[in-house]
């Protein structure tokens, strides 16, 4: 009885766990699914489960030249900003976790509330300034705006793993006479540099992601989050598969990103 | 301890970010006093507080701020409530399983929001959408989820509780493991499973659970991608929040960006007021 009583509990679990992972994972499988699917299939209300699948819907995104330049358009911004972001939050998160100094938990906590001033209040008096200093729609405001989220993410993050390198290394190169430049360079860099790293492709997948910003301060330099919410907005009948196909592609980047570092973040998860 | 440190490496980061935090600070308060339009280039003057006079008499701009409250409460609420149920479900789990379940949970929340906005718009659509045909093999009539008020709010709801609930769990069930080991492993001897989460493992979680609440709140005020691909802020005025009203009437339809600065500048101070209550608690729970 208690054997059959442990067996009923133990599916109870994993009958549960699989109901909320469909719940998660069902509408990525859906629209993954509608993107091979033909029109007609798709406007037919008895849903077909079982289809014979076409490229046609990517086809015909990949054949219009938009969806190439908004793609380039997004790769672009999104690495000028990573790359930005990296070089102004490396030295700046050494200082901060690293040295001791007065009010550093008050700047920590400035820098971070920096990522949840609203948007609009961020955006409309961006897009005056930009437009009056003739820079509406260039590479160089957009990535300086986007600067606003990711560069106190990255800050944040990379603090933790300064902190975390064991400080007798530093003192002793110091004791050699290293200055903290040198230190920084010789010591702790090469240390956290792949960690860094994958912090400053999530600052890449913050940018690639968003779609507020850019909606407001791009016109010509649209990238791709904003081709695809006009194409769901297309008139009245919304050519469904060539959306979920863009959407697919709009989400491919960081779910690659995401299989690539899985197992970093597995170890992250388990708790090592 | 260290007395020479090197605050020239800090300096540029801080120059950059004072300029990102004092042009929106300053310049929509600037910009909410003064009659500034976008589409017609002409003088501008300064008005004082008529902007915000015209506010308080704009049954637009209410509609929009007990949208933008009621759908952070219910967004709030119910994607932690959800988040802790995810919780304590993965809590059964060890080793490579529960990090492959985590990973899995963390995919809705990778996904851009358009993208996740435009796959669930596309599932609830009317006739054709998967929810209509889920709805129908149960025989219940059809719901045209855009074309009343609530089904709208509590689509767009549920794509958000879709996207935050499983990474709530994600955050609290990697926390979870940096609790002090002996209180929870001495609490195994006599407890049962839920037990141990209720009365061991809830209470010690309550800090970042609180911290978790208030970072949603601010983070659900900020809805405009999602709200804008799902329902674009309709039926009517129906789920139109107050970032979206500012941008509609700032940029999108007409160009009073003054007008749209003052809603900002109100979003503003609902967001410093939250950001002290952070801080407080911080303050209190957290050492940086």
């Amino acid at each position: 009885m208690g054997y059959f009583l442990n067996s009923i509990k133990k599916s109870t679990k994993w009958i549960a766990i699989l109901i909320c992972l469909f719940f998660v994972l069902f509408p990525i499988y859906w629209a993954i699914s509608s993107s091979f699917k033909m029109r007609v299939d798709i406007i037919n209300p008895e849903q077909k489960f079982i289809f014979s699948p076409t490229l046609e819907a990517y086809g015909n995104i990949f054949r219009r030249r938009e969806t190439w330049k908004c793609f380039r358009n997004s790769l672009v911004i999104c690495s000028i900003t990573m790359f930005l972001t990296f070089l102004l939050g490396t030295p700046a998160s050494y200082v901060i976790g690293r040295y001791y100094f007065r009010h550093k938990d008050v700047l920590q906590f400035w820098i971070y509330s920096l990522r949840f001033l609203p948007a609009s209040a961020a955006l409309l008096p961006f897009l005056v300034v930009w437009r009056s200093l003739g820079l509406f729609d260039t590479y160089f405001s957009i990535c300086f705006t986007y600067l606003i989220f990711t560069l106190p993410v990255f800050i944040i993050l990379a603090i933790q793993q300064f902190k975390a390198i064991p400080p007798e290394i530093e003192e002793a190169a110091k004791l050699d006479g290293c200055g903290p430049f040198k230190v920084l360079r010789k010591i702790s860099f090469p240390i956290v540099l792949p960690l860094l790293c994958c912090i400053a492709v999530l600052s890449f997948t913050l940018v690639w992601n968003d779609f507020m910003f850019a909606f407001i301060l791009t016109r010509d330099l649209t990238p791709l989050p904003v081709y695809t919410a006009a194409y769901a907005w297309i008139g009245m009948s919304v050519p469904w598969p060539e959306v979920c196909a863009v959407a697919f592609f709009l989400t491919l980047p960081p779910i690659i990103l995401l299989v690539t570092f899985r197992r970093f973040l597995i170890q992250f998860f388990s708790g090592k | 301890m260290k007395k020479n440190t090197p605050f020239f490496l800090l300096f540029p980061a801080l120059i950059v970010l004072l300029v990102l935090c004092i042009v929106p600070l300053g310049g929509s308060v600037y910009l909410s006093l003064q009659d500034r339009d976008l589409r017609t280039p002409k003088e501008v003057n300064f008005v004082g507080s008529s902007n915000y006079l015209e506010l308080l008499h704009d049954p637009r701009f209410w509609n929009s701020l007990k949208v933008s409250f009621s759908y952070m409460g219910l967004v709030t609420f119910s994607s932690i409530i959800i988040g802790l149920t995810l919780t304590y479900l993965c809590t059964e789990f060890k080793g490579k399983t529960k990090a492959v379940i985590l990973i899995i949970f963390l995919l809705p929340f990778m996904i851009p929001r358009v993208s996740a906005a435009i796959i669930w718009r596309f599932m609830f659509f009317p006739i054709f959408g998967i929810f209509s045909y889920f709805l129908r093999l149960f025989h219940i009539p059809p719901i045209a989820f855009f074309a009343s008020p609530m089904p709208a709010f509590f689509a767009i709801s549920i794509v958000d509780m879709w996207q935050w609930a499983p990474f709530i769990a994600v955050l609290l069930v990697s926390s979870i493991d940096f609790l002090p080991r002996e209180v929870v492993d001495s609490a195994e001897l006599d407890c049962s499973k839920f037990q141990k989460f209720r009365y061991v493992i809830l209470p010690l979680l309550k800090p970042t659970i609180f911290f978790l609440i208030l970072i949603k709140i601010l983070e659900s005020m900020r809805a405009f991608d999602l709200i804008y691909n799902i329902t674009k802020g309709g039926p009517g005025t129906a789920t139109e929040t107050l970032d979206m009203y500012a941008f509609y009437r700032g940029v999108l339809w007409s160009g009073e960006i003054s007008y749209a600065s003052a809603m900002s500048v109100v979003m503003l101070v609902i967001t410093i007021v939250l950001m002290n209550l952070i801080w407080k608690v911080a303050k209190k729970w957290v050492t940086f």
